[in-house]
């Protein structure tokens, strides 16, 4: 998250970065939503930052051209960041899914 | 539109097109997660597969599929009239009211509507109608899912189950989901602080080692399998709350081998007992947050005796990255739920707990705004 909010001026004030893992499509609330509330711990996983510069048009800052950003590691933890055994994500076997693509039609559903 | 049981109620949705045969041989052992799962996505129907590999039973599964759905089997037509079920609990949630108060409380429509819903007890009831006792008790005569690949064995995920503590004339009715562990046995994974768990830990203290009698009823009618999934009140019974929402006495029939009583027209009866300290490792299983859980000792359910209706219907689920049907089932319950909160804060105008956040880690409300800080 520092790293967006570093490399380009641009990113300057963007004062919300998430970040996920790979698995998840950053293009879907659906799919953020669901990486945040289960693989954030909201007190561990969240970075504040006081003090940064702020578009002068932001007018929710405290101050205009300064305010806070917050960053949001919505990764999966590994050992080191938790000591807990983590979640293995739920997976379909592909062999099925093939088999139900071929029937699909003959099911009758649509 | 109020429904007899479960059957009165397929038979409505396949009228309005929101139930599907499924005429094709499917296997319960992962197929049917997937069909469902996909069904589910697009907003599709209820399915009833007629032909479930190595069965005879069919399975019924993504009933509660869309909020719609949920609405018609609560007695509403539309998602948006949950809200007045949601308006009759608020007034439930009043304290009791103490005696020489009782004749005006009575007044009150309400009140008058639970008193007048205390279960009717029948007897030659459907459920009994097939009775396999002792040595015929067989769970592999089920066509139990097994939903995911990972998942530890086939999951009874439907199960109504009956309980009751030593103290409380009151029955529970909770749904916890039971991995099969052989032909007579399956774990019952109640969490601790769930009614059936607490009934159980209070039976064991008031009779150490007796056997603690349980029932689990399989395929009831709507009013019944939702009021079971909804959070009245404790002082009111499951069973009154689905005579409300049905507009009708649930009618129950009393256990062939206990007192606790099931729902009379349920597809599928199982009657048992926990033995004492009998326990079992159970899972892993996906479960609503889309991952598998860890293995954990739960109580053993001896089932002593399965009864059934002519022609039985298994009714199953799965649980898994949302949605699936529990969320669904969220979505709806959101509803009830709003009128209820409101009834606390006024001043909230809308409450939203995103499935996609588990259906409760994420909450989000809108609110007409009073004071500094009010938020």
């Amino acid at each position: 998250m520092f790293g967006v909010w570093s490399f380009l001026r641009q990113f300057m004030y963007t004062k919300f970065v998430i970040v996920t893992d790979d698995d998840v499509n950053v293009r879907d609330w659906n799919d953020v939503i669901w990486a945040m509330t289960t693989r954030m711990d909201p007190v561990r996983d969240t970075t504040l930052v006081e003090n940064t510069p702020i578009d002068y048009l932001d007018f929710a800052s405290p101050v205009s051209g300064l305010g806070g950003k917050v960053g949001f590691d919505a990764t999966n933890k590994w050992p080191g960041e938790t000591t807990r055994e983590w979640g293995r994500p739920i997976a379909m076997d592909a062999a099925v899914k093939a088999r139900i693509d071929m029937i699909w039609d003959e099911l009758g559903i649509e | 539109m109020k429904y007899r049981d479960l059957r009165d109620f397929l038979a409505q949705l396949e009228t309005r097109g929101l139930l599907k045969r499924v005429r094709t041989e499917v296997d319960p052992h992962l197929e049917i997660t997937e069909i469902c799962d996909r069904t589910l996505r697009a907003g599709g129907p209820a399915l009833l597969f007629e032909n479930p590999k190595g069965h005879t039973v069919p399975v019924l599964g993504n009933l509660f599929g869309t909020p719609e759905r949920v609405a018609l089997g609560m007695g509403e037509e539309s998602v948006s009239a949950l809200r007045e079920v949601g308006e009759l609990l608020s007034q439930l949630k009043e304290p009791e009211p103490p005696k020489g108060m009782k004749e005006a409380w009575e007044k009150l429509p309400v009140f008058r509507k639970v008193l007048d819903m205390a279960p009717k007890v029948i007897k030659g009831a459907a459920c009994h109608k097939h009775v396999h006792d002792g040595e015929a008790v067989n769970l592999a005569t089920l066509p139990v899912q097994t939903c995911w690949p990972g998942d530890a064995g086939p999951l009874i995920t439907w199960g109504l189950v009956v309980t009751r503590g030593p103290d409380k004339p009151r029955q529970n009715l909770g749904i916890y989901r039971m991995q099969v562990i052989g032909r007579n046995r399956v774990i019952m994974r109640w969490l601790a602080h769930r009614g059936g768990a607490l009934d159980f830990r209070d039976w064991q203290r008031a009779h150490p080692g007796e056997p603690f009698p349980v029932a689990v009823a399989l395929g009831a009618d709507p009013a019944t399998i939702l009021g079971a999934v909804t959070p009245v009140p404790d002082t009111l019974s499951e069973y009154a709350f689905a005579g409300l929402l049905r507009g009708a006495r649930t009618e129950v029939t009393q256990c062939i081998g206990s007192d606790l009583q099931v729902p009379a027209s349920a597809e599928f009866v199982l009657e048992g007992h926990i033995h004492a300290d009998d326990t079992a490792a159970e899972g892993p299983f996906g479960d609503h947050t889309g991952y598998y859980n860890e293995v954990d000792t739960f109580p053993v359910f001896s089932i002593d005796r399965i009864t059934h209706r002519d022609n039985p219907i298994y009714h199953s689920t799965y649980t898994g990255r949302p949605p699936d049907e529990p969320a669904i089932l969220g979505v709806a319950l959101n509803e009830v739920f709003v009128p209820i909160l409101r009834k606390q804060f006024p001043e909230i105008v809308d409450f939203y707990l995103p499935p996609e956040g588990c259906s409760y880690r994420m909450a989000i409300v809108s609110m007409k705004k009073q004071y500094a800080g009010h938020a």
